[in-house]
């Protein structure tokens, strides 16, 4: 009888790929096979879509009908080919014209009423379906604003199946999108209502904080508990500036992969700081799953902040499975449902006590712990992984003095927000042209063949490096802090002074 | 006789006159067995037909197309190989056909699909 075709998207980790839908409605024993390696949502899609269309008072053929999903060799899971399935059927149905559903792109979950339900991933698929050329993608009204973000595409919002087939019949445009009073401003996700302000003294852990925010390092505060390693961290978010609009649609589609995406909110324009507890699994934090490979912790930390608090209370091999993401800036996770790669750019935070009992309250009290337990308890933090952070600080407790002191002169979050975004600034004029836009981003072989500091300021390095202290990924380190401690200071190029600070970071023992 | 089963009576009547109509012999009807029953055994040439008729007064319950599930089918490629063993003669192929009658204004529609299996 006739064969009709239409456009939907999967998703492969956070891309989107383009799929299509055909339906023939042609002789044989009635009933409905799906065909494309669906997996099980994807096989009950044919019941939702038989129970859609009949209860939209549409006629389902009485034939046999094929639906098949290209490219076949391609797993295709989840329930967002709902809408293209039945669109399919429909214009191979005659219901509506076949030339007007080939070229749009379809993506919703069908409720048994005809209604479209909304799905995640719709920002990554819409992106998907963008990338050739200016595309016409319906949606769920629900989930219209997110794929709105998206700057080539026409999204269509549709809220159940009868007004689709409207459009598609008549062309009548469905309610247009509620649009936001002032749509070319991204809307902002709201501040946390913490300030750097909070925290008392501490002013090697500020400077430390200061320095990783300003170049994206990575950061370990080390301490007796009480000081306000937790504080300090949780207060980085205040510091970084709002991410730029590749980089929150970046961040987003993640978001959106996993689920988490507030609905009133679609776009995430702040970074984000994630923090698991010390009992999360290596699959929780990298990523992982047996049928849908979900964005682990490091993923949902793309572009922001990921806190490890009590990180030696993490099992060994969870916290040396960041080691790969920290190096490359993206995480592979190879399951039996197929190799997916997440993005994973993030700023790491290490927080651990000197050891497990952590009892010393006064200078005089000693510590209860073996010498032997102590260097266990910290051993936990392996060598490779402390080599990857630039910025190592040991974070005392306050005097008396700091406590009780005037706290009204206490430097703001806004205050350090500014000095970190003129830092930033600075760096990304600099890194114009090249993919990176921060000193931590910079690789290896740019660094020592483009931004390599002056010979006088390479010195203090040289005896480092002789004695085997720092190793060749130690130096790449603390070159890119050098770097954004000349930027803090607003200067050209790193001097001697940075160096030796990036090198006395890097090493721990303070500023 | 009650409605129903006079329904579907009607209905294999319609049918084995539509296929005598188009130049098959109808072998045998209601043939039983203890496995089951198989409404019209025809022969359409050198082939063996076996033919499942379902008869609907309407469409409030799904089509009569629709209610023909694989299974059904299975069991009536089976039904006809017991039927074939006590026969002498022998035919080129099998085939398992069906049609499927829905009750309209008084009037039966007739559609009828060859081969299913």
């Amino acid at each position: 009888m006739a064969v009709a075709r239409t456009r939907s998207v999967a998703l492969i980790g956070v891309t989107g790929r383009i799929v299509e839908v055909e339906a023939d409605v042609g002789n044989g024993l009635a009933g409905i096979h799906l065909i494309g390696l669906p997996d099980t949502a994807l096989s009950e899609a044919r019941e939702r879509v038989r129970s859609a269309m009949v209860n939209s008072r549409f006629p389902w053929p009485d034939a046999r009908i094929t639906v098949s999903l290209f490219p076949a060799s391609l797993p295709k899971r989840g329930s967002q080919f709902d809408l293209a399935i039945a669109v399919a059927i429909l214009g191979a149905a005659g219901v509506v014209p076949p030339d007007r559903v080939s070229t749009p792109f379809f993506l919703g979950e069908l409720g048994l009423d005809g209604r479209l339900r909304p799905v995640r991933g719709i920002l990554p698929s819409v992106l998907g379906a963008a990338k050739t050329c200016e595309v016409t993608v319906v949606v769920p009204a629900a989930n219209a604003a997110e794929a709105a973000l998206v700057p080539d595409a026409k999204v269509i919002p549709v809220a159940d199946l009868r007004q689709l087939v409207g459009w598609l019949r008549d062309g009548e445009e469905p309610p247009a999108l509620a649009e936001s009073p002032d749509d070319a401003a991204i809307p902002t996700t709201e501040l946390p209502s913490v300030d750097l302000a909070d925290v008392v003294g501490q002013p090697i852990g500020r400077r430390a904080l200061e320095v990783c925010a300003a170049g994206g390092h990575n950061l370990w505060m080390l301490g007796p508990p009480g000081t306000g390693k937790t504080m300090l961290a949780e207060r980085l978010p205040t510091l970084l500036p709002d991410l730029e609009l590749d980089h929150a649609l970046e961040v987003t589609a993640i978001h959106s992969v996993a689920g988490v995406l507030p609905p009133s909110s679609p776009m995430i324009s702040r970074p984000p700081y994630v923090s698991p507890h010390h009992t999360a699994t290596a699959a929780a934090l990298v990523g992982g799953g047996s049928t849908v490979v979900r964005p682990g912790a490091v993923s949902l930390a793309h572009r922001g902040t990921l806190f490890l608090d009590e990180a030696p209370e993490f099992p060994r091999h969870v916290l040396d499975s960041l080691r790969q993401p920290l190096e490359s800036g993206q995480v592979t996770v190879a399951r039996a449902a197929g190799t997916i790669t997440f993005p994973a750019r993030f700023l790491l935070v290490l927080a651990a006590n000197p050891c497990p009992c952590s009892q010393p309250a006064t200078p005089g009290d000693a510590c209860q712990c073996t010498p032997a337990l102590r260097r266990r308890y910290l051993a936990k933090l392996s060598g490779p992984l402390l080599d990857r952070v630039d910025v190592k600080v040991t974070v005392a407790r306050s005097s008396k003095a700091e406590l009780m002191a005037d706290r009204t002169f206490v430097e703001s979050s806004k205050t350090v927000a500014e000095r970190v975004l003129n830092a930033r600034q600075r760096a990304a004029k600099r890194l114009d042209g090249t993919p990176w836009r921060t000193n931590a981003e910079i690789s290896s072989a740019a660094l020592h063949a483009d931004y390599r500091p002056c010979d006088a300021a390479m010195k203090p390095l040289s005896s480092c490096l002789e004695s085997g202290t720092l190793s060749a990924r130690g130096l790449d380190r603390v070159v890119r802090v050098a770097w954004t401690l000349a930027d803090l200071a607003d200067r050209d190029q790193p001097g001697e002074e940075e160096t030796s600070r990036a090198l006395a970071f890097w090493l721990g023992v303070g500023a | 006789m009650a409605a129903k089963d006079e329904l579907g009576r009607h209905g294999e009547e319609v049918a084995a006159r539509y296929l005598r109509d188009r130049g098959m012999r109808i072998l045998e009807r209601n043939w039983r067995c203890a496995q089951g029953e198989i409404d019209i055994i025809a022969q359409d040439g050198d082939d063996l037909v076996v033919v499942e008729v379902r008869t609907r007064s309407g469409r409030s319950h799904g089509t009569a197309l629709e209610s023909v599930r694989p299974g059904k089918l299975s069991r009536l490629r089976a039904l006809a190989a017991r039927w074939l063993a006590a026969q002498p003669c022998a035919f080129r192929t099998v085939r398992v056909d069906v049609i499927a009658l829905e009750r309209f204004a008084g009037d039966f529609a007739l559609r009828h699909v060859r081969g299913v299996m």
